[in-house]
């Protein structure tokens, strides 16, 4: 009676996790470039109380006794689907449609992933992201008498100098491809960095090798969905409320026991 | 009369001292660095010779799991997550301590909220004054180095434990067996300004152990009541 007990007590805290999950996309749900997660339940290990058999001559249990010890959330799955598009009109701001990330630096050397495409160029004219300003890159660097910055759906970056007629490039983004973006660490700041189980990244020019091309002008919203999420918290809810009647039921049925004398 | 029911006895005694331990696990849930006991269960042998057992209670484990970590937005608070312990000078010498409190003494000296100095890698940290404000530009990295502004001002020193090697000292402080000087530096420590780790307690779970613990102490009390009635009947039947 003791295994219900703790078999509950899981139940209660997966739903906490589920919830705490939830919690955390409906949090960001504004945020550009955020992708929700969803909890993964696995069951626990079973204790085998009776091993099935067939003793060959229609003797044996076929079908054994095996009792399970509860639930645990296994992993918190991220899910990349593609976010609406915001038209926003900046310069440097740009959404990826299909799959892919920009490169950034991070201040400690290594490097970043991320779908937020909302840049800014800095005092050196380096294209950093805004809010970190971690720096973008393959790097670009937009000279300070710049009238018109176009960034082309192939990552193509030009600019148009005062007085002058024609558009010149100045450089060339590129996006980062993943085998498993799943295995992605969050880092917060809208970042991702790579780990053993997402894989190396494959540098990608935009709009080839399977990776998205850029739109310059939209960002790319999150992608949760407030009704779903909605959804999954009153039933994360009920779950919790249904494993904790176990607990009572329990107690009750414990307390009967030593009550029979 | 057997020693049967000193065995039901010393059940009911060690579920008592479990729920003393579970009572002040749920006491300290609130206590930031706090990290829950488990009492620990032995069989024990009562007489070699006949080699009857009771339960045994002799002492209670650590369970060093992480604890949730909150945003307090406070600059000198500090969390710790994953693996490390921040070492702490007191009178009795240095002790560990998850508890990330930090604040600046009027000598500059970054000590925790309870006024006792923070050990850095080369002895204490202190911070030089700001002319804004003790708080202004104040920044603890992800490896626990302390600068204000652009001035370095030290690096926090971070030790990792195994909760074997630890007794409470106090509700968040931890003696270390051996000295904390036999203690390795964690190999990448992550220290989170502005937030705070809370106590690995889960009342959800605490609930439900309590539950066990007083079933289990009402069927003993049941146990005992049968061994006087067997007792007391067993007297009154030899007359």
């Amino acid at each position: 009676m003791f295994r219900a007990l703790s078999t509950a007590s899981s139940g209660m805290e997966a739903q906490q996790t589920q919830i705490d999950i939830i919690a955390n996309n409906l949090a960001n749900a504004n945020v550009h470039g955020f992708k929700k997660a969803r909890g993964e339940f696995q069951d626990m290990y079973y204790q085998q109380l009776r091993q099935a058999t067939d003793d060959g001559s229609g003797g044996g249990s076929p079908i054994g006794l095996e009792v399970g010890q509860g639930v645990r959330v296994m992993a918190s799955q991220k899910i990349f689907t593609q976010g609406d598009a915001q038209v926003t009109g900046g310069h440097y701001d740009m959404s990826i449609k299909g799959q892919g990330f920009f490169k950034v630096q991070l201040p400690d050397g290594e490097f970043g992933y991320t779908r937020a495409g909302s840049f800014a160029p800095d005092q050196q004219g380096q294209l950093v992201m805004t809010g970190s300003g971690n720096r973008l890159d393959p790097g670009i660097s937009i000279p300070p008498n710049a009238e018109m910055v176009t960034v082309e759906p192939n990552g193509i970056v030009k600019v148009k100098l005062a007085g002058q007629q024609d558009a010149s490039q100045v450089g060339q983004l590129t996006l980062a491809l993943f085998q498993n973006p799943a295995g992605l660490q969050s880092l917060g700041g809208r970042m991702y960095g790579a780990t053993e189980a997402s894989g190396e990244p494959l540098e990608a020019i935009p709009g080839s090798e399977g990776v998205g091309s850029l739109a310059q002008g939209e960002l790319e919203l999150s992608n949760v969905k407030v009704v779903e999420e909605m959804i999954s918290l009153i039933s994360a809810q009920r779950a919790y409320e249904m494993n904790s009647k176990v607990v009572q039921t329990t107690d009750q049925m414990l307390r009967d026991a030593n009550n029979l004398r | 009369m057997g020693n049967g029911i000193y065995r039901a006895v010393s059940g009911s005694m060690a579920q008592m001292k479990n729920l003393d331990v579970l009572a002040n696990n749920l006491a300290h849930v609130d206590t930031p660095g706090f990290k829950a006991d488990t009492l620990r269960f032995e069989e024990a042998l009562d007489n070699a010779r006949n080699g009857t057992k009771f339960v045994d209670t002799p002492g209670t484990s650590i369970r060093m799991t992480q604890g949730a970590v909150r945003r307090t937005d406070n600059p000198l608070d500090v969390a710790l997550t994953g693996d490390g312990f921040l070492v702490v000078d007191t009178p009795d010498g240095a002790k560990l301590t998850r508890a990330g409190r930090l604040m600046i003494a009027q000598d500059g000296t970054l000590q925790t909220a309870a006024g006792l100095p923070v050990q850095g890698l080369g002895g204490g940290i202190n911070i030089p004054p700001a002319v804004d404000g003790k708080y202004a530009n104040l920044m603890i990295d992800e490896k626990g180095q302390v600068m204000r502004g652009d001035e370095i001002a030290g690096q926090l020193r971070v030790v990792s434990a195994r909760s074997d090697q630890l007794n409470k000292a106090g509700a968040d402080m931890f003696d270390v067996v051996g000295g904390v000087d036999s203690l390795e530096a964690t190999a990448k420590p992550q220290v989170m300004q502005g937030h705070l780790e809370d106590a690995n307690v889960n009342p959800v779970v605490a609930m439900t152990q309590m539950i066990t613990v007083q079933r289990t102490f009402e069927a003993l009390q049941q146990a005992v009541k049968t061994y006087r009635e067997v007792d007391g009947q067993s007297v009154r039947r030899m007359r």
